[in-house]
């Protein structure tokens, strides 16, 4: 079985466009650019939370013909400052108990589904966001500076810990502004303009 | 009339009028620059209501059908722009006023058509004596809850934004993300219903039934109409904050599940 690609055609978000990209299952493809051009927007609409005009493919299945939540389910868009909604860390998650080897390759003790969410620190929250994102196991995740809440040494750890997710064939689709990272993580780097994606290095 | 009511002559409203002295007092000793807002309401309150009883009056004595509809049309209207005027952060443009208008309309015409064809049954069932007062107070109900169930599910939608977004790309229905503040916004908008249900006859005889008993009508037939009507608005005020949360909770989302908070008008200046 062929895992499918991960494709964005033509895709204009409110910050511009037209964005086109091929995105392959198992490996990562960074997305750089300056501040306000729009990099969130363009991970938004690939998940399809803002409307946009163009099309996202994962393989066959085109964004617009698929039940938005089923689309949501399969391309799964990680915030940099992603939101809770229950009091307790286990409560977002459908069983945390299961996930004790991720949490603690993500430095975070095996009892933190206990924690409330309200006296989580930052950095917690962003690893936990990250931990309930990929429990979910979908094909494509949508990276939006996942470590941009962490120290040098858990950053290090949480990119480990994702690039991980390869060997599942996962798709890593990763807005970083951090140009060694994107050198650390990255199968294939692009730079978005408002007009447009360029290959990093060519630009 | 029935014996024993007291008929009030124009020098006993003067009399009343004098207890505006109070407030005109307060205004000068703590600088409220309430005086000229003040004067302005009082002359208001007086015009406005000498100005519903010609109306009234008119409108009892001809019995027309068409100007009973006219009326009623009008004070939909009034009700829903005041509804529109009093919601925070209402949806913008023409349905920030049509969905809380539709939804009052809905339910008021709904509760009065019931209680003019079952309970009342006046001749003509449309009898303006009986249509427009009840009308007019199931009205005074909804109104303000229409506007509070509305406002407080925009006003919480902003504020959960990342919280509501975070179910959805996780692949939660729109519908299950906003479960907790849809519920929040129909108790908000019910429980002052609820509230004045539990209160009435302990802390507050409610006006309706005082006028009755002013006019000399026994307490025993005065609670009946009091309980009748409080009914009525208790029942067309959770239809309309049904109808008027659901269909801006509609208007929150569109045909691919986002949260659409564009679709909500600005700030009030």
């Amino acid at each position: 079985m062929t895992v499918p690609r991960f494709r964005c055609e033509n895709v204009h978000t409110a910050a511009g466009g037209p964005f086109t990209f091929v995105a392959e299952p198992g490996r990562c493809l960074t997305i750089m650019g300056p501040s306000g051009v729009g990099k969130s927007l363009l991970l938004r609409a690939l998940a399809d939370l803002d409307p946009h005009r163009g099309d996202v493919f994962l393989g066959a299945l085109r964004q617009a013909d698929c039940p938005p939540h089923d689309w949501r389910r399969q391309v799964i868009y990680v915030p940099a400052a992603a939101g809770w909604w229950a009091e307790t860390v286990a409560e977002h998650f459908t069983d945390i108990a299961a996930l004790t080897a991720d949490l603690t390759a993500l430095g975070l003790p095996a009892d933190c589904g206990t924690w409330p969410v309200a006296r989580l620190s930052s950095g917690e929250r962003q690893r936990l966001s990250l931990l309930r994102a990929v429990a979910c196991q979908s094909p494509v995740l949508l990276l939006d500076e996942p470590t941009a809440n962490l120290d040098a040494e858990t950053a290090l750890a949480a990119e480990n810990w994702l690039l991980a997710r390869k060997q599942a064939d996962v798709t890593l689709i990763w807005v970083t502004h951090d140009a060694a990272q994107a050198q650390r993580v990255a199968d294939h780097r692009l730079v978005l303009e408002h007009t447009g994606l360029q290959e990093a290095g060519h630009a | 009339m029935p014996d024993g009511a007291m008929h009030l002559t124009y020098v006993d409203i003067a009399l009343a009028s004098l207890l505006l002295l109070v407030h005109a007092g307060l205004s000068i000793r703590f600088q409220l620059k309430l005086a000229r807002p003040l004067a302005i309401a009082a002359v208001r309150m007086v015009v406005q209501l000498s100005l519903l009883a010609v109306v009234l009056q008119w409108l009892f004595d001809t019995e027309s059908a068409l100007a009973t509809a006219l009326t009623v049309l009008v004070m939909l209207g009034f009700a829903a722009w005041e509804t529109w005027r009093r919601i925070g952060r209402p949806l913008a443009g023409r349905n920030g006023f049509l969905v809380p208008g539709a939804a009052i309309a809905v339910a008021g015409l709904t509760t009065l058509g019931y209680a003019l064809l079952t309970q009342l049954s006046p001749k003509p069932w449309y009898a303006p004596r009986y249509a427009v007062p009840i009308l007019g107070m199931i009205l005074g109900s909804v109104m303000n809850a229409v506007a509070l169930g509305i406002d407080n599910l925009t006003q919480n939608a902003l504020r959960e934004r990342v919280n509501i977004e975070a179910q959805l790309v996780l692949g939660q229905r729109f519908e299950q993300a906003m479960r907790t503040h849809l519920q929040r916004a129909m108790r908000t908008a019910l429980l002052p219903t609820l509230n004045l249900m539990a209160a009435t006859g302990l802390v507050m005889i409610p006006g309706m039934m005082t006028g009755q008993i002013l006019t000399g009508q026994s307490p025993q037939e005065a609670i009946k109409y009091q309980m009748m009507i409080i009914l009525l608005v208790a029942g067309a005020t959770a239809l309309a904050v049904f109808l008027a949360v659901m269909g801006t909770l509609r208007q929150l989302t569109d045909d691919r599940e986002r949260l659409r908070l564009d679709r909500v008008a600005g700030e009030r200046r």
